[in-house]
């Protein structure tokens, strides 16, 4: 009995130190593991998926800006079939290919090429221009205060933008069928749709909601003028008055910021989140050359007008202008120095008494413009997995 | 004799309290199964026992038994299934949702101690025993309303539970009523998580895992009464204290049972 006595308090001893080392070994999965098998043939996909969620830097989310839901299976779905080529009638072109990464999401053509080397009919914007689809674009959500799609704002919403593209001829020519049946034919569509629609029933629309998932989670807003910006909440408040330069901006940098925010900003937004005219003229020619946003509404007031496009990443997306005419930054700038032309929708912004105004910049004045405009680049949004092509 | 059955009675507030705090902490992570305290005298005495067990949002039914093969060694061995629903708040592609979480467990364990009964006539009984348990649980999230009717998200994992439980109890007349410690270590295994139930959930299983093996200090009461050779039993055991990462958890923390036992010694007896 006594060695009982001693022996039971000496096994629940023994018992305490096999317990304490165990280690727990859990495996956290997003996708079943055979759908991850067949994925993963094709796909460069991460276990863990990509978080696709936008959080605005404080300068911007204290304007009152804030970002719809991202859905992020959608999104996912969407970031595959924003680079597929398959979703074309040639097989060769996808989204991507007019909206490149590496070129903040632009084309360094002067208009694009479509399916079979047809030609576009105007300059890619560059979706990296702007701080965030789901902050302001889209009538859907935001009503007649959402930002429309294309240079002459005839795109509504998101989803309306993208099946645009799809069936446009000179860009990837497929009709709402011929997208259902190139998706179908995907092996790894179906596990991807069944966990963004929980089916795996394709349709155009479907298709349609997840790339413009995509586009909604794409945002830049990294650029060395965000970083300063950040630092100086409130900055949009006073940029009229005060013209705070940004303590890590250079002399030149400051001094172009004080030109942008004189002759600039009231079109492309001091802050560069949200333009502050939904459309203008901007004196490229004399007469109406492209309808534009006149070709859309028929009014004439509209004819010759263009959405004004954000400006971060600007460097990176030449050529400029709808038609791509400027191959540079400076030709751009020497044009509202000297080349306005005094268009009969010239935009008052750019009108004084004489008619089209110029603003006679010194060469010192463009070169810091321009230094300015190089500091809305942000590199990590070219350098961002979650963006990037996931084919392997 | 006044005085004993008044300690007995002195006993119950404590147990009316364990009923009335049956809290609602989840039991998707742990539960407790209701400890055995064990009520024996000599060798060759058995019990086996089966009951109902509620907390907060669980359910569980128990099956036990304790047999002495020889004087003061007793064997004991625990059989648990649990079942609960709780509601979980968590985050899914950036959007709240509350999600029903649905959870089965069953665990069994085994083990082994000694019994040293004392006082007087031997009325109160000392016991120490220790052993080890494995179980395995599976949680069931509902998946967010859009898109609509998806599969739950399943995680599970399966874990291993070792105790230590010293505990007294007291025979009077028809009565019998017991007290008990149990520290135990639970150390979870392996486990296939689906994330897609959401931020916040996956972030409290990660908190789960690393706290493994997590140490709990639990508490037991449970009052008898014997209808030879039957026994109806009422118990009630409780998680007392965890340290912080366990409170984030907010594990389940109180259970009641009641059991119907069979006193296997006093069958023999009766055909005697
Ligand atoms: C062949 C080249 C090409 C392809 C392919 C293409 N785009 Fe574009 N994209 C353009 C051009 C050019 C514009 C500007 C056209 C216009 O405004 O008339 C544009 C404009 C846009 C805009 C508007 C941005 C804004 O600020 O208004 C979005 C968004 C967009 N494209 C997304 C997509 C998506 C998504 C796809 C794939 C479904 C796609 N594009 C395929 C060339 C292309
Ligand atoms: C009246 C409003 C207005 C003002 C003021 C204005 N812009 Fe523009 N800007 C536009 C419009 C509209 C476009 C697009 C025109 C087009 O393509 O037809 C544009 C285009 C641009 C582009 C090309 C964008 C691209 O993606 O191709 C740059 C760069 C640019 N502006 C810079 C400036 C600078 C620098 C200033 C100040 C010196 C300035 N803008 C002042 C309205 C304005």
């Amino acid at each position: 009995m006594k060695k009982l006595r001693i022996a039971l308090p000496l096994f629940g001893l023994v018992l305490l130190a096999a317990a304490c080392n165990k280690k727990a070994d859990f495996n956290y999965y997003y996708y079943e593991p055979e759908d991850y098998a067949l994925l993963t043939q094709y796909l460069d996909l991460p276990e863990t998926p990509h978080d696709y969620r936008a959080e605005l830097p404080k300068h911007i989310s204290s304007l009152g800006l804030t970002t719809r839901q991202v859905d992020q299976d959608k999104a996912i779905l969407g970031r595959v079939l924003f680079y597929d080529t398959k979703l074309s009638k040639d097989g060769t072109i996808s989204c991507a290919s007019c909206h490149k990464q590496e070129l903040a999401f632009a084309d360094n053509a002067k208009v694009s090429q479509g399916v079979f080397g047809r030609a576009g009919d105007r300059n890619s914007i560059a979706l990296g221009s702007v701080l965030n689809f789901s902050a302001y674009y889209g009538t859907d959500v935001f009503g007649a205060s959402g930002i429309p799609f294309f240079w002459d704002n005839r795109a509504g919403t998101a989803t309306a933008q993208n099946i645009a593209s799809m069936t446009n001829p000179k860009e990837m020519d497929m009709s709402h069928s011929d997208i259902v049946a190139a998706v179908q034919a995907q092996p790894y569509y179906e596990p991807l749709f069944r966990m963004a629609f929980n089916s795996g029933q394709v349709t155009s629309e479907r298709v349609s909601e997840a790339i413009a998932e995509f586009v909604n989670a794409l945002g830049s807003y990294k650029s060395k003028f965000d970083k300063e910006a950040e630092k100086e909440i409130g900055y949009q408040v006073y940029y009229n008055s005060e013209y705070k330069d940004f303590a890590n901006f250079t002399t030149q940098e400051n001094r172009g910021k004080k030109i942008y925010l004189d002759n600039c900003s009231s079109c492309h937004s001091p802050t560069q989140s949200r333009p502050a005219k939904l459309q203008a003229n901007n004196g490229l020619d004399a007469s109406t050359t492209d309808e534009g946003v006149g070709g859309v509404t028929k009014f004439s007031l509209d004819m010759g007008t263009f959405k004004v496009p954000l400006l971060r990443n600007i460097a990176l997306t030449a050529p400029y202008m709808h038609d791509g005419r400027f191959q540079t930054l400076e030709e751009v700038v020497e044009h509202y120095s000297t080349g306005v032309k005094n268009h009969p929708n010239l935009s008052e912004e750019l009108r004084d008494f004489n008619g089209a105004k110029q603003l006679n910049l010194s060469a010192d004045d463009k070169q810091a413009l321009v230094a300015f405009l190089n500091t809305l680049t942000d590199q990590e949004m070219q350098a961002d997995v979650r963006f990037s092509n996931p084919f392997k | 004799m006044q005085n004993k059955f008044h300690s007995a009675a002195y006993w119950l507030p404590f147990l009316a309290i364990s009923l009335w705090c049956s809290s609602c902490a989840p039991s998707r992570f742990y539960t407790p199964n209701t400890m055995q305290v064990p009520v024996l005298t000599g060798a060759r005495e058995g019990t086996v026992s089966g009951g109902i067990s509620k907390g907060g949002d669980h359910t569980g039914l128990e099956a036990q038994a304790i047999y002495s093969p020889l004087p003061h060694l007793g064997l004991m061995a625990n059989y648990f299934n649990v079942t609960s629903k709780t509601s979980v708040l968590t985050e899914f592609s950036s959007s709240f949702f509350e999600s029903t979480c649905t959870s089965k467990a069953s665990f069994a364990e085994a083990g082994l101690g000694g019994y040293y009964p004392v006082g007087p006539s031997k009325e109160y009984l000392l016991s120490f025993f220790a052993g080890m348990g494995v179980g395995k649980m599976k949680n069931s999230y509902s998946a967010p309303p859009d898109p609509p009717n998806t599969e739950p998200y399943v995680s599970d994992w399966r874990y291993q539970r070792w105790f230590v439980q010293p505990s007294l109890s007291l025979k009077y007349r028809r009565f019998q009523v017991g007290t008990g410690l149990r520290l135990v270590w639970v150390s979870f295994l392996d486990g296939n998580i689906n994330s897609r139930m959401g931020l916040f959930e996956t972030e409290r299983i990660q908190l789960l895992e690393s706290s493994s093996p997590m140490f709990l200090t639990e508490m037991a009461w449970s009052l008898g009464w014997r209808l030879n050779p039957f026994v109806i039993g009422l118990n009630s055991t409780s998680v007392v204290r965890g340290n912080n990462t366990l409170r984030d958890l907010d594990l389940a923390t109180n259970y009641v049972s009641v059991s119907l036992g069979v006193n296997l010694h006093e069958l023999k007896k009766g055909k005697k």
